[in-house]
């Protein structure tokens, strides 16, 4: 691939403004798989993704590694609930997928029923037979087969033996790895790369195509310009502002937790964004074993037992860290030295409850907050899940089990005491041990926009051009593993934004796709300008308009010389705007005795931004001008503040104003590339020697030839 | 440092002294703590403080002992991580303090590479007189 369509946020220390059709916001197997089939059909594509990318010899043997650097919250985000409960998100490249289980379902069709028979309108958005013959590519590209007995270890082999004894269903996990060595260390990342996770298949292939993957930078907004979704904007771990203005398509996929708290942050409140949050919480058993089990050996988590998905338990081996291991096995002091030292015997099972329970997600001080309380039913699950995985373990061999519950046995041996478990024990949730990662439902999709964020084609209701792609878009969890369904669906989003036909791949034959950048052959009715006007600005927040500042081009004086202007003041707020002004006109002219550029405001009759525009009056009958400046472009001699980097600026202070001088300053970026259609100003004050720079900021757009010319009130000094 | 030093001996506590693998003591503390200041987030770092201040300041003096947990030999250490671990109000402390001291001792890679391996690693002479 590519190294050229690699962007990596760490390195960016000031703005980076892109264009492109498509922009894809996250490169988990949502994202990647929306790249790879926009790319493969012409696409200009371009993935922003929080974190960065991972080599597999990067990738450490200890838990702690791989949660500190590579998941957000170093694998501790929690929701907040009756129980504090974490849940796991992987930070990099491919999502989580280098770092999840590897562990591969197919949609189920009963799923996929409820699915329909709750709304029947997602017949014709998620149709079965398309579905099926996308899944099956999606499983041929990422090699998905069921675990080879040569890697599966011990502690698989011992799920096996116990759900045997006991007669429940159970089958090698099929999982999506290619010379699978069984080193055991799925979940802290394959050090040799055998797991095909998507950044390695599906991302790689939409680089191939011509994607670009602008890595660790973190997206902050979406941008809007009359209601149609039109870029991105974010920062990158460099410190510099990142947009990526898309002429198409805004895609969001950045998981339940991210997308919506993306779309909160974005003001599209619309609907039940962040409601209907549902996941698979999971518990765990521990098990202690005569034979040497060596959890750390073996496919990480290479079986698992089905017999039970009608109750809504699923079981699988857990695949840790010895560092994690050793904190799962229990005691403290020499009690967990000696559990330490016996490590090599102790095995550790988890089952993944399809819990009845929805949360919600919202933003609080600009950080998704979830919550999230299990219903007294899914805690019955909790209960007879680990009945049920003490019982397998307990036929299997093992000499105790510990079902991790407090107030309860740390050490069973009698399978009569986990029947007592499951019928008297704890109806708390805050008395198990539980983890969440599998995550749903937070901007479902539907046909009623009273019920659902996106409608049948994957698009906002509220907002032409926004799209959501992950499993933020599923009407309900699915109670299996999700990576294959989240791409399957992801797939059909992809199509429905390139405006093909659900069952047309994008490497149809019939569609004569071009991998040259820039170039499409989607069937869009018409081309979009990815563009911003005066009005977009006008409903941004000071965030927004800094990122804006950021990325702005550089403001050529004399594409402005000649030309009045409307602007708008972004900052004041109404009652500056009542007491003050919101427009305002400002002119700009080569200086008479050729000294480059200067110009002037106007007050105006506040009669909004559009229609005639009516300069005020002094008694003299002359326009109310003031606040003459010069048009500068020396900018790069200051250290601006916030470590901005300008040329052209206005400057107040020479410009003949009865006001001090060297007190204003003003620099000036565009918005919209090299064209001066509209520019943007940030106020910054010197007081005392120091720049002061409240986050005040203005927009112009042209308004027609300078009439009339203003004279300054005193000489302005060169 | 006196916090460093309660929150080590925290570590150490809780670990105790496995037999066959580098004892705690042994292990650099100091580069595991730099990478969990960076980048754990603040409720982690906020619980494994509760802890510290919990078991190695708090604990130790209403048990009757002048000095911190940093300041016990090894019997009275584990004697009192112990008892912490079955009081239900430290109880819950001690369960997240204890993932985090299992992250600390086997980030070191000797740690690891001994459990992995199966390996006895010998134990001097100044530790057996120690103990």
């Amino acid at each position: 691939m590519s190294a050229s369509a690699r962007i990596d946020g760490r390195e960016l220390r000031t703005g980076l403004r892109l264009g492109a059709e498509v922009v894809v916001v996250g490169s988990g197997p949502a994202g990647a798989t929306v790249a790879a089939e926009l790319a493969a059909a012409g696409v200009a594509v371009v993935v922003v993704e929080a974190g960065r990318w991972w080599e597999p010899h990067e990738f450490r043997p200890g838990t702690f590694g791989a949660m500190a650097d590579a998941f957000r919250d170093m694998g501790a985000s929690m929701v907040v609930g009756g129980a504090p409960v974490p849940y796991v998100q992987g930070r990099m490249v491919g999502g989580s997928s280098p770092v999840n289980g590897a562990i591969c379902w197919r949609l189920p069709r009963d799923v996929h029923r409820s699915w329909l028979a709750d709304d029947g309108a997602l017949s014709d958005a998620l149709p079965w037979d398309v579905l099926e013959a996308v899944t099956d590519q999606i499983e041929n590209r990422l090699g998905v087969a069921p675990t080879d007995d040569a890697v599966a270890g011990a502690k698989n082999r011992l799920m096996a033996r116990g759900a045997e004894a006991l007669g429940i269903e159970h089958r090698p996990i099929r999982r999506n790895v290619v010379g699978c060595r069984g080193l055991g260390r799925c979940l802290q990342g394959c050090p040799e790369g055998h797991k095909a996770s998507v950044d390695r298949t599906l991302l790689a292939d939409a680089e191939a195509a011509g994607a670009v993957v602008v890595s660790s930078v973190e997206v902050s907004s979406v941008i809007t310009s009359r209601g149609r979704a039109v870029g991105v904007q974010g920062t990158a771990d460099g410190g510099g502002a990142v947009r990526v203005m898309a002429s198409h398509a805004v895609v969001v996929a950045a998981s339940a937790v991210q997308t919506p708290a993306l779309l909160l942050a974005s003001g599209f409140a619309q609907g039940p964004v962040g409601e209907h949050f549902q996941a698979h919480p999971g518990v765990s058993m521990t098990g202690r074993f005569a034979e040497p089990v060596r959890m750390w050996e073996g496919a990480s988590q290479g079986h698992e037992v089905t017999g039970l998905r009608h109750e809504g338990l699923k079981f699988e081996v857990l695949g840790m860290g010895v560092d994690l291991l050793a904190a799962r096995v229990g005691g403290v002091g020499s009690d967990l030295a000696h559990h330490i030292e016996d490590l090599a015997h102790h095995a550790d099972w988890g089952a993944a409850v399809r819990a009845e329970a929805h949360g919600r997600v919202r933003l609080v001080a600009g950080r998704p907050v979830v919550t999230y309380q299990p219903t007294a039913r899914d805690v019955g699950r909790y209960r007879r899940g680990l009945r049920i995985m003490g019982e397998m373990m307990l036929a299997a061999g093992a000499e105790t089990v510990d079902p991790g519950v407090r107030g309860f046995d740390r050490d069973v041996r009698d399978p009569r005491r986990l029947r007592d478990l499951e019928d008297h024990g704890p109806r708390s949730a805050a008395a198990f041990t539980a983890a969440i990662t599998h995550m749903f439902g937070s901007a479902r999709m539907g046909s009623d926009p009273a019920r659902s964020v996106v409608g049948l084609d994957f698009q906002h209701h509220n907002v032409a051009g926004l799209y959501v792609a992950d499993s933020s878009v599923f009407p309900s969890n699915l109670g299996v593993n999700p990576q294959i369904p989240i791409m399957a669906i992801a797939v059909l989003c992809a199509r429905r934004v390139a405006g093909l036909d659900l069952d047309r791949p994008a490497t149809d034959p019939v569609l004569s796709s071009s991998h040259t950048h820039g170039v499409s052959n989607m069937t869009i009715p018409g081309p979009i300008a990815a563009r911003l006007e005066l009005e977009d600005l006008m409903s941004m927040s000071g965030a927004q308009l800094w990122g804006l500042m950021q990325t702005g081009g550089r403001v050529d004086p004399d594409a402005l010389a000649g030309q009045q202007f409307l602007g708008a003041d972004l900052s004041m707020g109404r009652i500056g705007h009542a007491v003050l002004w919101e427009t305002f006109r400002k002119a700009i002219v080569r200086d008479e005795e050729g000294r480059g550029h200067r110009g002037w405001n106007v007050k105006l009759e506040q009669r909004g931004t559009r229609g005639d525009q009516v300069p005020k009056r002094k008694r003299d009958g002359s326009e109310a001008a003031f606040a003459h400046y010069r048009v500068r472009t020396d900018g790069e001699r200051f250290g601006w503040p916030r470590g901005f980097r300008v040329a052209t600026y206005f400057d107040y202070g020479t410009a003949g104003n009865v006001f001090p001088d060297g007190f204003g300053f003003t620099p000036v970026v565009t918005v919209n590339g090299d064209d001066h259609d509209l520019v943007l100003g940030w106020e910054i004050f010197r007081v005392a020697g120091r720049f002061v720079a409240p986050s005040m900021f203005w927009a112009i757009r042209p308004d027609g030839p300078v009439d009339p010319v203003v004279t300054p009130p005193r000489a302005p000094r060169p | 440092m006196r916090r460093r030093s309660s929150r080590d001996a925290l570590v150490l506590a809780i670990i105790g002294r496995p037999a066959g693998l580098p004892g705690p003591e042994r292990v650099d503390l100091a580069r595991f703590w730099e990478r969990f200041d960076t980048l754990a987030p603040l409720h982690v770092r906020a619980g494994f403080g509760l802890a510290t201040v919990a078991v190695s300041v708090i604990a130790p003096r209403l048990a009757g002992h002048r000095s911190g947990l940093a300041s016990l030999d090894a019997i009275a250490a584990d004697a009192l991580v112990r008892r912490a671990a079955a009081n239900p109000v430290t109880r819950p402390l001690l369960d997240a303090a204890t993932i985090v001291a299992c992250f600390a001792y086997f980030d070191d890679d000797r740690v690891e590479a001994a459990v992995r391996g199966g390996l006895e690693v010998a134990i001097d002479e100044g530790e057996e007189a120690q103990s």
